[in-house]
């Protein structure tokens, strides 16, 4: 199969999946509270597991990256005292490259 | 002529956001340029699939010449976090027109569904909140396909990959951070992050989405164990 098409199907099997409950929505109902606050867990989890598998997980399994995980533990804290994601994104990849370029961490 | 407020509103919290976009899309562009598949072909999967992590391993598989249903299986299975989104915003999406329903999901992602969750807590009104999402997500994905032209144009040029890729899971701290608001969302975030990890073994993607769909079921246990129920969730 043509590398295009294998792309065209990815794309259109990653729009059905965008569209999965969104498209069923107005079928589905009003939730209850405890489905409303279930749902509400959905971001904070996946986004989680997004982070621990960057930092800590490789091509070949779990990796060491001191930089990274030090720059994550910076974001983490500026994040939390600034609530930015410029300042965040900002403070982390100067930390990352002070680590990574100049003390070649 | 000024533009409606919740689009303003939109882009001003998508905007750093976006700007990470570009050096995601720049990786991938690199990706792009070192693998045997044309650019154009690379390029149009930031139009067709429209999600970083699921292009890089697709292009790197294809490259590598898996069958087509490992390469596309594994970027449907990197994907299957968006289905949760999905289901995160149905109940206020269920207020919109059918044709927005339908097509405003193709803009989704991680950072645009992170912000309209938030935003959805306190603006009710559903045509604020389609412009709202609408121009957040746009700005969102016009830089990442802003990021992935100029990544294959640059190529191999580009300095020092590792500190940019660094932006990507700052960029996630950076959404992570604020929506840890009360005990359940804590434990959510702390069990998904720890399967995560444990669950490296298995193939790419698998281990996301089986820890986000484990930290879900330990934030809901955490919801029936005390009164910590504050936040609000979107309607």
């Amino acid at each position: 199969m043509s590398p295009l098409l294998q792309i065209i199907l990815a794309g259109v099997g990653t729009y059905l999946l965008r569209l999965s409950f969104i498209g069923l929505s107005a079928r589905l109902g009003t939730p209850s509270a405890r489905t409303e606050a279930t749902l509400g867990l959905i971001a904070p989890a996946v986004l989680a597991a997004i982070i621990a598998d960057q930092l800590f997980v490789g091509d070949d399994g779990l990796v060491v990256q001191w930089s990274w995980w030090i720059g994550g533990v910076v974001a983490g804290l500026v994040a939390w005292r600034w609530r930015s994601a410029g300042i965040t994104m900002g403070a982390g990849l100067v930390c990352v490259w002070v680590l990574d370029a100049v003390l070649g961490l | 002529m000024s533009l409606p407020e919740p689009v303003r509103s939109g882009l001003r919290a998508a905007l750093p956001l976006a700007v990470t976009a570009l050096p995601f899309g720049l990786v991938y562009g690199v990706v792009v340029a070192g693998s045997s598949i044309s650019p154009w072909v690379g390029l149009a999967g930031s139009w067709l699939v429209l999600a970083g992590a699921a292009q890089i391993s697709l292009v790197e598989l294809i490259d590598a010449g898996a069958a087509w249903p490992v390469a596309i299986g594994t970027a449907l299975v990197i994907n299957a976090r968006l289905a949760l989104y999905s289901a995160a915003l149905a109940p206020a999406f269920a207020a919109f027109d059918r044709r927005w329903r339908w097509s405003l999901p193709y803009l989704l992602t991680d950072q645009a569904a992170v912000l309209a969750v938030a935003e959805y807590r306190h603006r009710r009104d559903p045509v604020e909140r389609r412009l709202y999402y609408t121009a957040a997500a746009l700005l969102i994905v016009v830089f990442w396909w802003g990021g992935s032209i100029v990544g294959v144009l640059l190529g191999a040029s580009l300095p020092n990959a590792d500190v940019i890729g660094f932006a990507v899971p700052a960029m996630f701290l950076a959404l992570l951070i604020p929506a840890l608001d009360s005990r359940p969302t804590l434990v959510a975030a702390v069990s998904a992050a720890a399967v995560a990890v444990a669950a490296s073994p298995l193939p790419s993607g698998v281990n996301i989405t089986l820890a986000a769909l484990s930290g879900i079921a330990a934030g809901r246990l955490a919801l029936g164990l005390g009164p910590s129920q504050s936040r609000e969730v979107p309607a």
